[in-house]
């Protein structure tokens, strides 16, 4: 017979946790331990994670609970046990990036994101697994991770691992990185909600990067709620970030029961070119209708070039990638994966005329998209064009027509890198297969708030939070 | 503005290679200019996009806009 604590304590939403947590009502040391016999069973098959600190999350929970008992409460991730993107670095312990190259690497001190969780009480579970340098692929060394939703599936793109671990009950919430989608992505095939935030709210200091100009740090977890409190946790100006925001940032869940009254949503043309699973289209459609129904203005919105900031995302992260790889593209070609090391030659190879004209290009999207957002609040559109992909595949087929996988799998996630905005994934059912489905709702610069706001409003209404995967 | 034509060869490949200090075998220069190909012609479509009046230096940190 099965009890709460087997079943449902790991699907509980953090939220709940925190207050039962704050209550008294359970402990951090149980819910730890629980996390980590399920992450002991259920890993081996998932591969999510490459490291499991189960000694320092242990003892951060003895800490938390003894804390607590004194009547001294860090805030709503007090206790919580989180997992973190394996690009991240950890003082005292390995951070690999997914890569050969990094495998023994110790930093010496935290990055600020794993910094500001402490802060708050959190529990750091592990160390979860990612795309090589969080750019391109897996790494045989570490190898793909599997969807809980169906293990012959993938996670998609580079926080694959992050997203696994709060799909499967193995984590309320995780860290990921997203350079071109590598939160809203694996966000998106897994089934939870996961935010990439304006660009240089949340720090990237003690985190590897990929492509500095369109790197961002972001949460995941499995409702808009639990979403906004980890936001709240990490984000805020750092001076050890070059890029950072300087703004002080607002409670982010001030505005999650504000409705949607007086919201104005831009739906983007999208071209005839674009092909998009039926199933994912009629899902984005009907989350549209559901936005409306509760009072959403909607409107249709020219975003124009969206289709080439793909290619102005190569061009500037393949660059960028390529100039804090000179030293292993030149000692340590042979401990790259095939698909990095092309990625890194690639940008190696790039003349320094096109990245500067892919800036410009930017720049020009950017006027763009803020002449856009002048008009409405929130961005509609489908995160991805296309459920999650069977592992190992390299081409997939969209409405009946087979196209390069990462060509279709870059197409809406990369315009909102590129200008910055941020932009969330939210569940919006399951296809045929019961394989996830997702919208993505961007909005104006620092306004996180709204669209957490919107995300919620349409959560609640569908309820798709609700539903756990079969392999968990 | 004029969309340049690029033109991206094994041998060029492999001559840059050499001249920018990177080790690319005659098999690996010939798999790369296949690719860097298709990305190039991607780059050519941004040359048709008028950008007078925008700079890449005003790109980050969006504060400072």
């Amino acid at each position: 017979m099965s009890t709460e604590t087997d079943t449902d304590l790991p699907f509980t939403s953090l939220s709940e946790i925190s207050a039962r947590l704050e209550k008294g009502e359970i402990t951090s040391v149980t819910v730890t331990r629980l996390m980590l016999d399920r992450i002991e069973r259920l890993n081996p098959k998932l591969n999510c994670f490459i490291t499991v600190l189960a000694e320092s999350a242990l003892a951060q929970a003895e800490r938390m609970d003894r804390l607590a008992q004194a009547g001294l409460r860090l805030g709503p991730l007090h206790g919580v046990p989180v997992a973190i993107k394996d690009n991240m670095a950890t003082r005292g312990i390995r951070t690999t990036a997914g890569s050969r190259i990094l495998a023994d690497w110790v930093p010496d001190e935290d990055a600020t994101v794993v910094q500001r969780l402490k802060q708050a009480g959190a529990v750091i579970l592990g160390k979860t697994n990612l795309y090589e340098f969080a750019f391109g692929g897996v790494h045989e060394d570490y190898g793909e991770v599997r969807n809980p939703w169906q293990t012959d599936r993938t996670c998609s793109a580079s926080s694959s691992g992050p997203a696994c671990v709060v799909a499967a009950g193995l984590a309320y919430a995780s860290l990921g990185t997203d350079t071109g989608g590598s939160v809203r992505l694996p966000a998106a095939a897994c089934g939870i909600v996961g935010l990439k935030p304006t660009y240089g709210v949340v720090s990237r200091a003690g985190v590897v990067p990929a492509g500095y100009s369109l790197d961002h740090v972001g949460p995941f977890a499995r409702t808009v709620r639990d979403t906004a409190l980890v936001q709240n946790a990490i984000a805020g100006p750092d001076a050890r970030d070059p890029a950072g925001s300087r703004r002080p940032v607002a409670d982010v869940t001030a505005d999650l029961g504000l409705g949607l009254r007086g919201i104005v949503a831009g739906v983007p043309k999208l071209q005839a070119s674009e092909l998009i699973d039926p199933q994912m289209r009629a899902a984005c459609d009907a989350a549209i209708a559901s936005l409306a129904e509760q009072g959403a203005q909607i409107v249709e919105v020219d975003l124009p070039d969206h289709l080439l900031s793909r290619t102005i995302m190569w061009a500037i992260a393949a660059s960028e990638l390529a100039e804090s790889h000179r030293d292993y593209l030149k000692t340590r070609p042979q401990d790259y994966s095939p698909t990095v090391l092309s990625l890194v030659r690639q940008g190696a190879f790039m003349p320094a005329v096109e990245y500067v004209h892919a800036h410009r290009v930017r720049q020009k999207i950017i006027a763009d998209y803020q002449a856009v957002m002048r008009s409405v609040d929130v961005i509609l559109m489908p995160v991805v064009p296309f459920p999650a992909w069977p592992v190992g595949a390299e081409e997939v087929t969209v409405a009946n027509v087979q196209e390069n996988l990462m060509g279709s799998l870059t197409r809406y996630c990369p315009p909102f890198n590129i200008t910055g905005q941020p932009a969330i994934s939210v569940p919006a059912g399951f296809d045929g297969d019961g394989l996830p489905l997702a919208l993505q709702i961007a909005g104006r610069w620092h306004e996180e708030a709204t669209v957490l706001r919107v995300a919620h409003a349409y959560e609640q209404a569908a309820g798709w939070y609700r539903a756990r995967p079969p392999f968990a | 503005m004029t969309q340049p034509e690029f033109a991206v060869t094994a041998e060029a490949v492999q001559r840059y290679a050499e001249m920018i200090d990177i080790k690319v075998s005659a098999a690996e220069a010939a798999t790369l200019a296949e690719q860097l190909a298709g990305g190039f012609a991607g780059l050519a479509a941004l040359w048709a996009v008028h950008v007078t009046g925008f700079e890449p230096s005003v790109t980050l940190p969006i504060d400072h806009w």
